[in-house]
């Protein structure tokens, strides 16, 4: 009983002046104070989407970045201290540690599934602080982006990023349309050191691909879509003509290896590291630092859909989402392994 | 008489000791004033804006002690019961499969992406629902020792909800299940609210009553089914309900806290060391035991780094070697 | 009050150890079990005290079956005094005879200071009350038979059975347990002991019943029944009943040389 007392003169008297009421993708409606200035981003994609977003507003990262992604990074952001991640439970964050920066709002951008909009709820209830939760597939990004704008008084930059995503989606869709299916690359992508662990179809690791109008040769059948440990036999079967990987550690070794070798993206010398500076171009982690990816595939899949220089598509991404304009050098070293055109090995 | 009084003040004011110490420590710089304010402010005072010192206080501090004390001590009454029913020191809580049978029923909530909440029950329910398998398949079974007969049906059935529980982690999405379903096996106190804990007590008052009401038959139940038997105790009846009284206490803390190992096993021998194996007063002696050693544990798991450590790798961690030092210590028998 | 067996048959599942057992205790009576290893006096204590059930026939104490009772009833008329084992847990002395008060107490009660006084009585009158605060998986195993008697008297049934009271205690313990046994039957207990010596069934049994391969060979008086020829028969070696100068009865092997030697011949 007295904690219902004690909720209720609490909720009373932490009602701020002014104050939005925003509603989040499970449906909550959390009351978010009009004056935002501490924002924490419960797991990785969420902290992408929060630098981008308003980076002025970051008070850590739920890991800290690589030395290699700082310089990626703005100088004020990069050096944050590790706060944890915070998704309620497997999370890491000690909730004093979170506290004790004070943040106005949480947010968290992933699964919003009953077991993560109750743990939101229960986050928001133990630390009085409120907290958002976005759904991170990508058809909902252009719309999270603008909620979540709004609720951080960020509306018109949010504005300005979810415009970039639908017309790089608009772009995207409409060169692709004339695309026949028989044409279409089917694409391999290839995690582990082994190579041997993939995304399957509809898979939120490997959905830039499809969208980028790759097949995803990784069929999940009556499986959830997901991570599948699969075989070297599977792959042989699947034939696909293009691999695409981000381990730096099979890039190197899988061509001495026989058994591939007999893939046909081997053969035709068509397998690509994607870039991961400063965040991962397709997966790692799955938020709109992806959409960069959206067009290094495509370009890589149909160059001639997709002409422009991947250069300064790059450029021009990192100035407006990353706020960082890397000299050449710089995006060399950012795109070692991933040029389109043959360039693979 | 009075040695015995004395250790068991000695127990409590220890406790007492640890409450105090993980109250006050933790990340969070809380000063005394917000306990202070917290405590007005329930009493109905207005104290003004809440402070996150009180928020820390009544909303992280307050219950995750709470939470130890009550976990702990339902961890230890449980390995007491145990340890004595079936006479043997090296059983712990789990020995017919409630924890993993929790597990089981947590990660399968899991998987199907419940609510928290849900994840509980089920929790709850799997760890019920195990033991009852495991005393069904031991009662059907003919053997004259009926101990012998249910722990091997235990360790079987922990055996295959261990297996399933394998499955499951294939079966889920790694990137969002899997990390949840890893953390929730290693045991955890971090997300625990008063409301939870409002549910678990009775649960577990409720497994403790007939542990206390019983308790000098309980004690004679280790000096075999036969001897029992001859001293008037209704052993087939007497097991069952420290069975059922035991998962109810483990089961219902498990569904909170997932699985935290080694309190179980280790508080009763402590107890044992420092009262003697007389039921009546080991159990409670082991109880305090429990509380005080999750309190400590706990408040190192917050406390450790920046970041929070599962306390069921720390009760591993720090409970494997203190054990080791006290066999050292060169006790003839185990009790 | 008596303690009755009626055409029992003794045994596990579908293995008959012995068939067409009828006995009768009465108090005051000391009704001693002569038989072989393995004959199945165990068993039988176990079935008379319903530990197990028996495969036919019935046990009785004052015209109730066992198997109507329950065990707190049981033990409130019947005291088991089994062969002394290691406990698992360190109990002191004193614990394990308090546990014979089990029957004694009231729902959900421990034992109280009337039960803690009566249990040391109880190891005082067998010699062994200095024992009552060590550790009983350390005293020496007539010791623990000895708080394992006292146990079964704190217990306060009115039948002891006691199964190989004798077995692990010395020459001067036997003695005095044997003494202790006849006092107790004089006191009005109701007992039932099995021992492997005759000589302790002529020291204290009123009634002698012989166990041996499958069923009750023989039972009634003690004299009637410690026979040279019974005993001859039932050890396999020839056994003399005599009596000694001061009037006791005692069994005594006799010697036989297996062969005789050969003659010495003169060369």
């Amino acid at each position: 009983m007295w904690q219902l007392i004690i909720f209720a003169v609490l909720s009373l008297l932490s009602w701020p002046a002014s104050a939005a009421q925003i509603e989040d993708a499970s449906g909550r409606i959390v009351t978010v104070p009009d004056h935002v200035g501490r924002v924490m981003a419960a797991g990785l994609p969420a902290a992408v989407v929060l630098y981008v977003l308003a980076p002025e507003k970051m008070i850590g990262w739920p890991v800290a970045p690589r030395p290699n992604e700082r310089e990626f990074l703005l100088p004020a952001v990069r050096n944050l201290p590790e706060l944890g991640r915070l998704t309620g439970r497997g999370d890491t964050a000690n909730i004093e540690v979170v506290l004790q920066a004070k943040p106005d709002v949480i947010f968290d951008f992933g699964s919003v599934t009953a077991t993560f909009a109750s743990l939101a709820a229960r986050v928001q209830d133990q630390t009085g602080v409120p907290y958002l939760l976005f759904d991170g597939r990508l058809d909902r990004a252009a719309d999270s982006v603008r909620v979540l704008g709004t609720a951080l008084g960020v509306k018109e930059r949010a504005d300005l990023i979810a415009r970039y995503i639908e017309e790089t989606e608009e772009l995207v869709d409409e060169r692709l349309m004339d695309v026949p299916p028989a044409a279409r690359h089917r694409v391999y992508l290839a995690r582990e050191v082994n190579g041997l662990e993939t995304g399957l179809t509809g898979s939120i690791n490997t959905e830039i691909i499809e969208r980028a109008g790759g097949i995803n040769v990784a069929a999940r059948g009556a499986l959830r879509g997901g991570i599948a440990n699969v075989s070297m036999e599977q792959v042989i079967a699947w034939a696909p003509d293009t691999v695409v990987t981000w381990d730096a550690t099979f890039f190197a070794g899988y061509a001495a290896n026989p058994l591939w070798a007999t893939v046909p993206a081997v053969a035709a010398k068509r397998v690509y590291l994607a870039p991961r500076l400063p965040f991962g171009w397709i997966d790692a982690p799955p938020a709109i630092n992806r959409y960069i990816g959206l067009r290094w595939i495509a370009r890589l899949l149909y160059p001639d859909r997709f002409p422009e220089d991947m250069h300064a598509t790059t450029r021009e991404f990192f100035k407006l989402f990353y706020q960082i304009e890397p000299d050449d050098a710089a995006l060399d070293r950012v795109l070692a392994g991933a040029q389109p055109g043959g360039r693979g090995r | 008489m009075l040695t015995r009084f004395l250790v068991f003040l000695m127990l409590i004011l220890v406790l007492a000791g640890a409450i105090m110490i993980a109250l006050a420590y933790g990340p969070f710089p809380l000063r005394w004033e917000d306990a202070v304010r917290a405590v007005k402010r329930l009493s109905g005072d207005d104290m003004g804006a809440v402070t996150s010192g009180e928020i820390v206080f009544m909303r992280v501090r307050l219950p995750r002690v709470a939470a130890d004390i009550l976990v702990g001590a339902a961890l230890s009454g449980a390995g007491s019961a145990y340890q004595t029913l079936f006479r043997n020191p090296l059983v712990s809580p789990d020995i017919l499969g409630v924890a993993t049978g929790s597990g089981l029923g947590a990660v399968v909530g899991i998987l199907m992406s419940m609510s928290v909440l849900g994840i509980e029950a089920f929790a709850f329910l799997g760890g019920i629902a195990t033991v009852l398998l495991v005393y069904l398949i031991s009662s059907s079974l003919r053997g004259h020792d009926r101990t012998l007969v249910l722990v091997l049906s235990g360790v079987v059935v922990g055996a295959f909800a261990g297996a399933c529980i394998s499955l499951v982690k294939i079966l889920s999405d790694p990137s969002d299940q899997l990390p949840a379903i890893t953390f929730w096996l290693l045991g955890s106190l971090a997300g625990v609210k008063l409301s939870d804990l409002a549910i678990v007590a009775p649960l577990v008052l409720l497994g403790f009553v007939p542990l206390v009401l019983h308790r000098w038959p309980i004690g004679v139940l280790s000096l075999g089914d036969d001897e029992a038997r001859a001293l008037g105790v209704d052993v087939g009846r007497l097991r069952a309900v420290v069975i059922a009284a035991a998962t109810l206490m483990t089961a219902s803390v498990v569904a909170i806290s997932g699985v935290i190992g080694w309190i179980g096993l280790m508080m009763p021998h402590v107890a044992r060391m420092l009262v003697g194996p007389n039921f009546n007063r080991m159990l409670p002696a082991s109880m305090l035991l429990g509380s005080t050693f999750l309190l400590i544990v706990d408040t190192l798991a917050r406390g450790l780094a920046r970041v929070e450590t599962p306390v069921g790798i720390l009760t591993a961690v720090l409970g494997a070697p203190f054990f080791l030092w006290l066999l050292s210590r060169g006790r003839r028998s185990w009790g | 009050m008596r303690l009755t067996a009626r055409d029992l048959s003794i045994g596990y599942g579908d293995r008959v150890v012995g068939s067409g057992i009828s006995l009768t205790v009465l108090p005051g009576e000391v009704l001693c079990l002569l038989g072989p290893n393995g004959a199945g006096k165990t068993t039988l204590f176990r079935t008379l005290l319903g530990l197990q059930p028996p495969l036919a026939g019935t046990v009785a104490i004052d015209g109730v079956k066992l198997e109507f009772l329950k065990p707190y009833d049981i033990a409130q008329r019947l005291a088991y005094v089994p062969q002394a084992q290691v406990t698992e847990f360190s109990y002191s002395v004193l614990d394990i005879v308090l546990m014979g008060r089990t029957a004694k107490l009231r729902s959900f009660a421990s034992p109280g200071s009337e039960d803690r006084r009566t249990a040391l009585d109880k190891l005082k009158s067998l010699g062994i009350g200095e024992l009552a605060f060590e550790d009983y998986t350390q005293i020496s195993g007539g010791q623990r038979q000895l708080v394992l008697i006292a146990r079964a008297l704190t217990q306060g049934a009115p039948f002891l059975v006691m199964d190989e009271p004798t077995a692990s205690l010395d020459f001067g313990n036997q003695a005095m347990v044997l003494a202790r046994i006849r006092e107790l039957a004089a006191e009005g207990y109701g007992i039932v002991l099995s021992t492997h010596d005759p000589d302790h069934a002529l020291m204290v049994a009123t009634r002698v019943a012989i166990i041996a391969e499958g069923g009750l060979k023989a039972a009634g008086k003690t004299r009637e029944i410690v026979t040279a020829e019974a005993l001859s028969v039932l050890y396999r070696t020839a056994v003399e009943v005599e009596v000694t100068p001061s009037g006791r009865r005692v069994c005594v092997p006799v010697w036989q040389p297996r062969d005789p030697p050969p003659p010495v011949r003169p060369i």
